[in-house]
């Protein structure tokens, strides 16, 4: 479980978060949403350490992360895994490699057992015969799922996904989604997924924070989003005509 | 800071040799083939024009030998040759860093838990720092030779007063200095350009002009220590 408390960040005169108090839970898919500019990124990169906020707390199990030592905090780093929206694979490596990375820094293991767990990982994101190709050798899909298979490597107790869905065919993405949501349950991990697309809000929101303009305007989960009187969180729900399409219907 | 974090302990120091290794031949091999052209003519243009200053009979021959390996020791092979490992390491350091920065992958290196400045800057400061007395004295055999061939094939002088000159008034402290000072310039080959590339900010165009920026920086300042190095060791 990871809480967030009274969490404000200020870029120069323009503050980007103001006052964020919300849980994400254990076993269960977190869902922060929001349009660009929300504070959607800038409150993950303070949660996992690679934005200091100005105020406020972020607790994993209870402790604070801002006030751990150095090694403290590189261990409990060791615990997070996170998926980059770009994938943020490394260029001059295979994919085994990307996988084996911090395996190879922290793990005793020896060879085969690295590559064991190598194999394990990327036969759980549904990826075969691709460990000797780089990342520019593969698509779109692959690079998200090679660095899911990366993210699961050390076994973490958390999971962030930075927009998982971006630059992704639809049905490719609904397979991300479920992937994704199949490893929370799986390993009973805390998930936290950062998303603009209302198909992973429905598929795999099981707790939804909205930020708009930097503030958190509602909580819910996917079934709550829907019949939300909440002004401008309809107006993000329903941008898209699709969206509008199945409200009509419905209604 | 930077370099306080660059030289935090590594997180495995098997994994720590074995990347030193790497950015020993990536930076240092790699780069033998531009030292040996750019130390045979170097040290072939030298001879022929101190040769061609000499000539009237007035300063002997052997002259040559000695100026050349002079100044090849003192100057030219280890801050000639500094400047140009900055165009090629150091804008290469820089770019690398900066795209890593870029793309984010040096950020999936630090939510690891990974030291990210130790883990990718320091094993290539110490590759560099390691490598560049043996580069710089590599390059000072191929200056001798390329003025001994341009000198004696041109006819400009024999090879007894090349010889002579060369053993001529030798002082091995003038070889000491010049180790010192490929130690200084290899730290700074390495170490400003990680710092230009790993601190920066946007995207492909700030990477590029994070390493023209890099490599003047790093030239300016081997040029600065290597005024200071020579006062304070010379003089």
């Amino acid at each position: 479980m990871i809480e967030i408390k009274h969490l404000n960040k200020v870029f120069g005169d323009r503050p980007v978060l103001e006052d964020i108090n919300f849980t994400f839970e254990k076993g269960k898919n977190n869902l922060i949403i929001g349009a660009s500019g929300s504070g959607k990124t800038t409150i993950t990169k303070c949660i996992v350490g690679l934005q200091k906020p100005d105020s406020g707390q972020v607790l994993f199990e209870g402790e604070s992360f801002w006030e751990m030592g150095r090694k403290e905090m590189a261990e409990l780093r060791q615990s997070i895994g996170f998926l980059f929206q770009g994938g943020a694979l490394f260029d001059s490596m295979t994919v085994e490699e990307n996988v084996k990375f911090a395996l190879r820094v922290f793990s005793n293991q020896t060879e085969k057992e690295m590559i064991d767990r190598v194999d394990f990982c990327l036969d759980r994101v549904n990826l075969h015969g691709v460990k000797g190709l780089y990342p520019d050798e593969l698509s779109g899909g692959m690079k998200k799922r090679v660095g899911i298979a990366r993210a699961i490597s050390m076994q973490p107790k958390y999971l962030f996904c930075d927009e998982p869905n971006s630059g992704l065919d639809p049905q490719t993405a609904i397979l991300i989604d479920q992937l994704i949501s199949e490893i929370t349950y799986e390993y009973d991990i805390t998930t936290v997924v950062i998303t603009h697309d209302m198909n992973s809000v429905l598929e795999i929101g099981d707790n939804i924070m909205f930020l708009y303009q930097g503030k958190k305007w509602w909580d819910g989960n996917k079934e709550d989003i829907l019949h939300t009187t909440n002004s401008e969180l309809t107006e993000f729900i329903y941008a898209s005509n699709f969206m509008r399409a199945i409200r009509d219907k419905t209604n | 800071m930077f370099l306080n974090r660059v030289f935090s302990r590594p997180e495995k120091w098997k994994l720590f040799r074995k990347n030193v290794f790497n950015e020993m031949v990536v930076l240092g091999l790699s780069s033998l083939p531009i030292v040996a052209i750019i130390s045979v003519f170097m040290g072939a243009a030298l001879a022929i024009q101190t040769a061609a200053n000499t000539g009237g009979g007035i300063i002997p021959l052997y002259t040559v030998g000695f100026a050349v390996r002079e100044s090849v020791i003192l100057e030219f092979s280890p801050t000639i040759v500094a400047l140009i490992l900055v165009g090629k390491i150091g804008s290469s350091i820089s770019s690398e860093l900066g795209t890593m920065r870029v793309t984010e992958q040096i950020d999936a290196i630090e939510i690891m838990g990974i030291n990210s400045a130790s883990f990718l800057v320091q094993p290539k400061i110490i590759a560099l720092v390691i490598l560049n007395p043996i580069l710089i004295t590599f390059s000072i055999f191929l200056c001798i030779t390329g003025g001994y061939v341009a000198g004696v094939g041109t006819g400009a002088i024999t090879p007894y007063d090349y010889e002579y000159g060369l053993q001529y008034d030798f002082v091995p402290f003038h070889y000491t200095y010049s180790m010192i000072k490929s130690l200084v310039f290899g730290f700074i080959t390495t170490s400003v350009p990680a710092f230009f590339g790993y601190y920066v900010k946007g995207g492909s165009v700030e990477v590029a002009k994070s390493s023209t920026q890099a490599v003047v920086q790093s030239s300016i300042v081997i040029l600065v220590l290597n005024y200071f190095i020579t006062q304070l060791l010379l003089m």
